[in-house]
């Protein structure tokens, strides 16, 4: 109940007041790894850290882990395929994963994992087109429909609660 | 990066958004970054140890598919140093009893290898251990597929191949009628298909005969022989020489190739004749099988000494050899040879796994790296406590990167003391791309343990002896021995099953409770797919002699009964099938031999008109 409630409060204080459509949109991409990728993983943890330092929209971070999750799910055949394809099906890179495999901190990134390699590389891609399409939804939505949501009754419930306050510690 | 915080996209009635600090960077970030760097801290701190704890135990039970139970473990990674206070690794043929306890154990790793998830341990003391100790509670079965359940699989497979008579002692009195039918003998199954065989290999030599088209082609190329017989180019001119010189060298080309054609054919003809030949062998090597399937139908006694050491000791050298076969298969799996880049199944997590795959490259670490372990162990031999010293050296997951096998050496020290002495070693080495798996011991004076004989109401209490062992494995191929000597053997008879037994049985039992020494001799050769095992012992021979003089005449009847009744069944379809395969060689043979000598004929006949073209002085273009 806690973690829907808390997706609600991201999800509202990400589209109404947190941060400018760019900060919110750059949030958001980041946050996409989150959810894309395999939670515990050593890039996961850097981009945790670039969302709590940089100055750009952690809620939208959170929003987009919720939101990618099941398409990380969904996607995770074809991460094992694109991972399989580079790891072992492209000659060309194997000086490069061995000298990964064989540098110091290196293997703690499991890189050598098809899944993590896979979806990594398809965040990276996606990236900048997660950013574009986020921003692009993000002022749409400001424009057209933010004012009326603001004053519903749902609204001012969520904005009630307790946790809304410890959430907005990170509001940009 | 920092804007001014307007909604952008225009609407005057949105929610205006909240003014941005300025900066690329929120300091105020750090904070909760912090405090979670500091609860991970606190929480390695406190539980650190009962997480790798666990962690270890449930990795190591997976990896070995047998449970493992670490406690009191400690690791220090500033100083290099792991401590552990008992490990229990739990017998996979046996839930009740552990096959290794360890502690405490004390180990150093080196911790640069760690930056690169590799693990290197200098050195590996166990300070005590203790081997097939009872546990307190039984071990849990691993279910799932696992490295243990994969390896005593692939294990039974070979046990498996491995034919151990049963020893048969019924009274040849009451032997059952023998029923034989035509279709339970192998015999008779191959004779028919060789029959088959024959047939369809005769018609498709007598297809490939025909396409050959000899008869046309030479008849073709006599007639343009006959043709130019005394023709001269006096007679034809220069031109019509040239032409005749041109029509003979077409004729002569087609011949070549008939030539060429009609050798294929005959190495045809060989490879068919050949089969035909192993077909033939492989009946009578059938009629044997059919023959010893027959006996076991009757179930007549084995009174001869290679089935009688089998029958005794077959499976207890199997138990032996299987064992050492076990641990050969599991330094296959975890030690692959070579040093390319190896896949294996990812971490078990909610998403998919995966594939991980590890690229070992020289002079690096390997993934995993034991340089040296030391293990000092005490056991108790009825009064006397034996004490021994283990080592090993150089286990790691890649011994190309490490350049030496993975070797181990056990002894018992036996100074001042009645006890005898035990030295074991071996090694397995993977460096190369045929891995060589090899393992040998003796123990002198050593307290053997009980040996039951399998079918006869006896177990034998060996009491102090000499024991040797050794196993190989290299690619496919297996090869061992394991002997013991026992030179005073107490026999116990299980009384209650004897009187149940018939005369035969009780006969025997009375024959090896006399013997008063044992010694028995295993030997395994032969591949993976195929192995051979051969068991000689002392007791063979007298066995043999007494129950030959018991039952000598009847068995030898009753022996003669089978054969005669295998011959009769078999006899009809040996015969016919050596006949048929016969002819078809003979007919195949004659076909070859004939075309050949035709051939031969006519190229002849066309280098003489050639000749007869250039008048001798002519050189025909």
């Amino acid at each position: 109940m806690l973690a829907i409630l808390k997706l609600l409060q991201s999800i509202v204080s990400t589209l109404h007041s947190a941060g400018s459509p760019r900060q919110v949109a750059l949030g958001f991409a980041l946050g996409a790894s989150l959810g894309l990728t395999p939670l515990p993983n050593v890039h996961n943890g850097v981009v945790v850290l670039l969302l709590c330092v940089l100055n750009v929209s952690f809620g939208a971070g959170m929003l987009a882990w919720a939101v990618f999750t099941p398409v990380g799910f969904m996607l995770d055949p074809l991460f094992d395929r694109v991972g399989q394809a580079l790891l072992l099906g492209t000659p060309a890179l194997t000086p490069l994963w061995t000298s990964w495999y064989n540098a110091a901190g290196m293997p703690w990134t499991n890189f050598n994992n098809t899944v993590v390699l896979g979806s990594v590389v398809a965040w990276l891609v996606l990236f900048a087109p997660i950013a574009l399409a986020a921003r692009w939804g993000l002022v749409r939505y400001r424009a057209r429909y933010a004012a009326a949501f603001e004053q519903s009754r749902w609204m001012k419930a969520v904005k009630a609660s307790k946790l809304y306050n410890v959430w907005s510690w990170f509001s940009p | 990066m920092a804007g001014t915080g307007v909604p952008q996209g225009g609407g005057g009635a949105a929610p205006r958004a909240r003014p941005l600090a300025r900066g690329p960077v929120r300091w105020s970030g750090l904070v909760p970054i912090v405090l979670f760097v500091a609860l991970l801290c606190s929480v390695w701190t406190l539980f650190g140890n009962r997480i790798i704890e666990s962690v270890a135990s449930e990795a190591a039970t997976k990896a070995l598919g047998t449970e493992v139970d670490i406690r009191g473990l400690d690791l220090s990674l500033l100083r290099g140093t792991l401590a552990i206070a008992q490990v229990e690794i739990a017998d996979p043929f046996d839930v009740n009893r552990n096959l290794l306890e360890l502690g405490p154990v004390a180990a150093g790793i080196q911790r640069r290898p760690l930056l690169e998830k590799k693990v290197v341990i200098d050195s590996f003391v166990v300070a005590q251990s203790r081997y097939h100790g009872r546990r307190a509670t039984p071990a849990r079965v691993i279910e799932g597929r696992s490295l243990s359940r994969d390896v005593l699989g692939e294990v039974r497979k070979f046990t498996d191949k491995i034919a151990v008579p049963p020893l048969q002692l019924l009274p040849i009195d009451t032997v059952q009628q023998l029923a034989l039918h035509p279709g339970q003998l192998t015999t008779v199954q191959l004779a028919k298909a060789l029959d088959a065989r024959a047939d369809s290999l005769y018609r498709a030599l007598t297809a490939q005969h025909q396409a050959l088209r000899v008869e046309q082609r030479l008849d073709s190329a006599r007639q343009v022989a006959d043709r130019l017989k005394g023709q001269s180019p006096l007679s034809m001119g220069l031109s019509g020489a040239q032409r005749a010189a041109g029509d003979l060298r077409a004729v002569q080309k087609s011949v070549e190739d008939l030539r060429v054609r009609a050798e294929k054919f005959a190495a045809d003809v060989q490879r068919g004749e050949q089969e035909l030949r192993d077909g033939v062998a492989a009946l009578d090597q059938a009629r044997e099988k059919d023959l010893a399937f027959a006996r076991g139908l009757l179930k007549l006694p084995s009174i001869e000494g290679p089935q009688l050491g089998n029958a005794l000791f077959g499976k207890v050298s199997i138990d032996r050899f299987q064992q050492a076969l076990y641990y050969a298969e599991v330094a296959k799996r975890y030690v692959p040879p070579g040093l390319l880049p190896r896949e294996e199944p990812g971490p078990k997590r909610l998403r998919r796994a995966g594939t991980t795959v590890a690229f070992p490259k020289a002079p690096h670490y390997p993934s995993f790296h034991l340089r040296r372990a030391l293990a000092r162990f005490a056991m108790s031999e009825g009064s006397v406590t034996a004490r021994y010293v283990a080592t090993v050296s150089d286990v790691s997951s890649e011994p190309g990167l490490v350049g030496a096998p993975i070797a181990f050496r056990i002894e018992r020290e036996a100074k001042g003391s009645d006890l005898g002495t035990l030295r074991a070693s071996g090694i397995a080495d993977h460096r190369t791309a045929t891995p060589l798996d090899s393992a040998a011991g003796r123990a002198t004076g050593f307290a053997l343990s009980g040996v039951e004989l399998p079918g006869l109401p006896l177990s034998a209490e060996l009491g102090t002896g000499d024991a040797t062992f050794s196993f190989a494995r290299q690619g496919d191929n297996v090869r061992g021995t394991w002997a013991l000597n026992a030179p005073k053997v107490r026999w116990v008879a299980d009384s209650a099953r004897a009187a149940g037994e018939g005369e035969m049985m009780r006969y025997a039992t009375q024959v090896i409770a006399g013997i008063p020494t044992l010694s028995v001799r295993a030997e395994l050769g032969g591949t993976i797919a195929a192995p051979v095992l051969a068991v000689r012992s002392n007791i063979d021979s007298v066995f043999a002699a007494s129950l030959r003089q018991l039952v000598g005449a009847q068995l030898a009847k009753a022996e003669s009964r089978v054969r005669a009744e295998v011959d009769r069944l078999t006899a009809g379809p040996l015969t016919s099938v050596k006949a048929k395969v016969d002819d078809v060689r003979t007919e195949a043979d004659k076909r070859v031999a004939d075309t050949r000598a035709r051939i031969d004929f006519q190229k002849r006949e066309l280098e003489d008109r050639l000749k007869g073209l250039g008048g001798g002085l002519l050189r025909i273009p």
